[in-house]
């Protein structure tokens, strides 16, 4: 397919294969008048080739932090980087170095957004904007791009292809302003796509169309996929491996099909139970308690005061504990289970 | 497919994005009305030697303060016997560029002082919005007329003086756009895009900096125009006997009662040429932004 260029590579990443992405011990923090914000602490995260990763958490649970440090692209300040290394395929990304980061940004490492529509300069036609960001990446002609540009919007399911790169961003929907990006993003062909709650401003019928997809875009070009969502159900659809956040920091990541069937940490059992399934009836289940406040976090395990397991030694902040083959949780349970055999 | 639809489908922007605000524009009627009233204007003040066989400083001596539509002088004359009409015309080709040139350079200077304020921020950005403060706390017109009077009466002191009283309004108008643009998810989305610093401010900040200094400016031409009348009113302005609006005003005070027209005429003048910027002005308002232009 013209489109989407060179044959697809396997989809599935092979075990120990050098990442694509790796994030260490990211540390991040924020001043606000109420004290310093730990937005991310200790964030390890590796993204294989190819593969696609759910994050998952709730607002302020250091999510959308994360993805957007995978490129420096917090203003600091507000924002203090306390610590951590970016490693992009093999490549030390250095936060100060610009002229790297734009080589990065873009066509290492693509990004959508949730709101789509606000990503779009209102004061240009879509096709203008999809003009510039190709002229600045490839140095071709727009004439030359342009059938390109068609069959790939089309790809991404915009019947009017044409007719959408004369409108201006508030003369779309949503949910063809997130297809554009997506294509935009396409186009570009990043070995890396964050996206960042992608879906979460669009009605049902654009989120369902627009989870299709980007899993048809993985299935198809082999991208490398970081999906952020608080919406278990949206991951569960295309993440081969999912990180658990909860107060800035990875609470648990594994296998997708190792979370969602047998959940390690409290916190993640909490949000399955409470994620909507079709077939229970009854009353959902709702995690008791708020989040704690990210300015004055208490000693110890974040989730403590929220947790129905917490016992003695939760007064100390637990490691990520193995759970299996790629698979940890931050949570003295496991250390007691395993203690007890 | 007929060859021109091929053709416009190979335009990233068509041309008719500058038509879509033309459209807008013209539908605005006032604003419509206002162009005309300046362009008419403009045009009276050019041919102004052709349109009058009087000369506006020298008075007829048999036709002092001659009342309006009187055989000879249309709009009357004045307590030297000036025509009226004559010094309107004349004194059109002061007010214009008391109002143009004051916020072309203002604006010039506020756009500049505007974006080292608001999006390059830092110290420097600091330093230069806290100084703009200290200009705001001291009155436009008290501070206009300090600087006027330091370096003497005449045009270029009232422009230039009207400059540096308007340029912190103006870059607070840059600044607070590119303060808020700045911050914005598409400005962000640039950035991770890869568009450099330079480029985002060229391209995405700028795009909506510029209409809001235009809009802003040509109200504020408006505002220049009463404010040039209340410089020749005081005398800071041009000095007799060039013909003024603001002096004409002054000169008619002393025969108001008997002869109203000396000083109302210039003034209907000065409120109908203001009115016609802030008119222009406003529709300017709605044809640069595409939000506000395309009614669907």
């Amino acid at each position: 397919m013209t489109v989407l260029g060179p044959a697809p590579v396997p989809a599935r990443a092979a075990e120990g294969e050098a990442p694509l992405l790796e994030a260490a011990n990211l540390t991040v923090r924020f001043g606000s008048p109420a004290g310093e914000v730990h937005a991310v602490e200790d964030v390890s995260l590796r993204v294989a080739p190819h593969e696609s990763v759910g994050i998952v958490g709730e607002s302020g649970s250091g999510k959308t932090v994360t993805c957007m440090s995978m490129t420096w692209l917090l203003p600091s300040p507000p924002a203090r980087y306390v610590g951590g290394h970016i490693r992009f395929k093999g490549e030390e990304l250095r936060r100060n170095d610009e002229a790297q980061m734009r080589r990065i940004r873009g066509r290492g490492i693509g990004m959508i957004f949730q709101n789509a529509r606000l990503s779009f300069n209102p004061a240009y036609r879509l096709g203008a904007q999809i003009a510039e960001v190709l002229r600045m990446h490839f140095r071709t002609p727009w004439r030359a791009q342009l059938p390109r540009v068609l069959e790939t919007l089309r790809y991404c399911n915009i019947a009017d292809a044409e007719g959408v790169l004369q409108r201006y961003p508030h003369e779309v929907s949503g949910g063809v302003a997130q297809r554009v990006s997506i294509a935009l993003a396409l186009l570009i062909r990043p070995d890396l796509l964050i996206a960042d709650e992608p879906t979460t401003s669009l009605d049902l019928l654009s989120q369902i169309e627009v989870l299709g997809l980007l899993e048809r875009l993985r299935a198809e070009t082999g991208l490398a996929l970081v999906l952020v969502s608080h919406d278990l159900n949206v991951v569960r659809r295309i993440a081969e491996r999912v990180v658990i956040m909860y107060a800035g920091r990875i609470v648990e990541e594994g296998p997708a099909h190792e979370i969602f069937a047998a959940p390690r940490h409290p916190y993640t059992q909490g949000l399955l139970a409470s994620a909507l399934q079709r077939t229970e009836g009854g009353r959902l289940y709702e995690l008791p308690g708020t989040p704690p406040d990210l300015a004055a976090l208490p000693p110890g395990c974040s989730f403590r005061a929220r947790c129905a397991h917490a016992f003695a030694p939760c007064t100390s902040m637990p490691p990520l504990l193995p759970a299996g083959a790629g698979h940890a949780a931050r949570c003295h349970l496991l250390a007691r289970e395993a203690a007890d055999g | 497919m007929s060859a021109a639809a091929e053709d416009v489908r190979a335009r990233p922007v068509p041309r008719s994005a500058r038509r879509q605000a033309a459209d807008a524009f013209l539908r605005d009627r006032m604003a419509v009305a206002g162009l005309i009233v300046l362009v008419l204007a403009h045009a009276a003040a050019i041919l102004a030697p052709a349109l009058t066989r009087w000369d506006p400083t020298i008075g007829d001596e048999d036709g002092i303060l001659v009342p309006p539509f009187s055989p000879g002088h249309v709009l009357g004359t004045d307590e030297q016997g000036r025509d009226i009409l004559a010094r309107i015309l004349f004194g059109a080709r002061l007010a214009f560029p008391e109002a143009v040139v004051p916020v072309v350079a203002a604006g010039a200077a506020g756009l500049v002082l505007g974006l080292i304020g608001g999006f390059f921020q830092r110290v420097i950005g600091e330093a230069v919005m806290r100084t703009l403060d200290v200009l705001f706390a001291i009155p436009m017109v008290l501070l206009a007329i300090a600087i006027a009077t330091t370096l003497g009466s005449g045009l270029p002191t009232v422009i230039l003086s009207m400059a540096i009283v308007i340029t912190p309004y103006i870059a607070r108008v840059v600044a607070t756009t590119a303060a808020q643009q700045r911050s914005a998810p598409f400005v962000e989305a640039a950035r991770c895009a890869g568009f450099s610093e330079w480029k985002i401010l060229r391209r995405e900040i700028l795009p909506h900096v510029i209409p809001a200094v235009v809009v802003y400016g040509t109200t504020n031409m408006g505002a220049m125009v009463v404010f040039a009348a209340g410089f020749g009113f005081l005398g800071l302005g041009a000095q007799p006997p060039t013909p003024d609006w603001g002096a004409m005003i002054s000169g008619g005070m002393r025969s108001l009662a008997s002869a109203p027209w000396v000083s109302t005429v210039p003034g209907i003048a000065i409120v109908v040429i203001s009115l016609a910027f802030n008119y222009v002005g406003d529709g300017l308002r709605v044809a640069l932004d595409p939000r506000l232009r395309t009614r669907l």
